[in-house]
């Protein structure tokens, strides 16, 4: 990737994944759809899904899965919130980016 | 490496955090290899690369884990890392954390130290470059003046032959009347050497119509190279 991820849309990116499993997606999942739209290693998703759960953005549960206990994130309402204000700020800035991309 | 070698090894190194932590972090890779399978388990292993470059990224992402991640010691961790992503990671932490704003303000003075090195150089190798800059410029401009003068030479040369030829025309039609022959072979000398002379100043005419403002716009294209240079570095 030419475009670096930061920190914002890198949330704004694993809040979106996350929101689409209603029942909730374990670590795994969400990292190979992360890894659909940017190039991210394995290490780096548990350190953004830790700080969402911590600032209430996620929450987690633990479902007998395959004879194991797997955690699962689900996004929250104020999660949904922060997505919502995600999204408006990426529609904006992406019209605008695209719009210089094709001005001439 | 196995995975629960990896996961020991792992949990070892996270010994300094809270055991909360240290058990959801734990929990957290132990999901992921299950989930991936255990074909996958080598692929992960490699990709994750130590146990130790994990724990330091699990603690990077404890904002509240300021013991070992002091400021020194954070940028150490984000300057050894080999790939991109992590540094992406570390950029990312690091904004959180209000230190990037150090690596802001140290762009600036870095590119005023380079500017004020280039001016100093500038200034000592000024006795070299001035001479040699304006040799060059001589060079330059002498290189044109050479044409020219060629030019007007063969110019003034075929002028002489022309003047040359109607006084032989001249001087033969005075002979015609006392040597027939002699004054016949003179008109035609004459005559040879008027169509010469045309010859070369048609040629002269026209080379300088070509030359000269190609001339004028190789100058114009040399002595404006470092600026179209400058002017060009700037769009890119």
């Amino acid at each position: 990737m030419v475009f670096n991820t930061g920190a914002a849309l890198l949330d704004a990116i694993v809040l979106a994944v996350v929101s689409k499993e209603a029942g909730g997606t374990y670590g795994y999942k969400i990292t190979q759809d992360v890894r659909q739209a940017i190039d991210i290693s394995e290490s780096t998703l548990y350190p953004v899904l830790r700080r969402l759960q911590k600032d209430g953005c996620l929450e987690v549960y633990d479902m007998e899965f395959g004879g194991r206990n797997r955690r699962y994130y689900k996004i929250t309402e104020s999660g949904r919130a922060q997505l919502e204000l995600y999204r408006n700020e990426w529609r904006r800035y992406s019209t605008k980016i695209s719009y210089i991309f094709a001005g001439e | 490496m196995k995975k629960e070698e990896f996961l020991r090894e792992l949990e070892a190194l996270l010994g300094d955090i809270s055991q909360g932590e240290r058990e959801e972090a734990i929990q957290y890779y132990r999901d992921y290899f299950d989930d991936a399978g255990p074909e996958k388990e080598a692929d992960i292993i490699e990709e994750l690369g130590s146990p130790i470059r994990v724990a330091r990224i699990i603690k990077a992402g404890l904002g509240d884990n300021d013991g070992e991640f002091s400021e020194q010691g954070y940028r150490d961790w984000r300057f050894s890392q080999e790939q991109a992503l992590e540094r992406r990671t570390g950029e990312a932490q690091g904004a959180r954390q209000g230190q990037a704003q150090e690596g802001k303000w140290q762009a600036p003075q870095s590119n005023g130290w380079k500017i004020a090195c280039l001016i100093l150089l500038c200034i000592l190798l000024l006795p070299i470059i001035f001479p040699v800059g304006i040799s060059l410029l001589a060079v330059v401009l002498a290189i044109p003046a050479v044409i020219l003068a060629l030019g007007l030479a063969i110019a003034a040369g075929s002028l002489a032959i022309l003047i040359s030829g109607v006084a032989t025309i001249v001087t033969g039609f005075i002979n015609l009347f006392f040597v027939p022959a002699v004054g016949m072979a003179l008109v035609g000398v004459g005559f040879l050497l008027l169509a010469l002379g045309v010859l070369l100043m048609l040629a002269t005419i026209g080379c300088c119509w070509k030359v000269i403002p190609w001339m004028i716009r190789g100058i114009v294209q040399v002595l404006s190279y470092p600026i179209r240079k400058r002017r060009e570095a700037g769009q890119a």
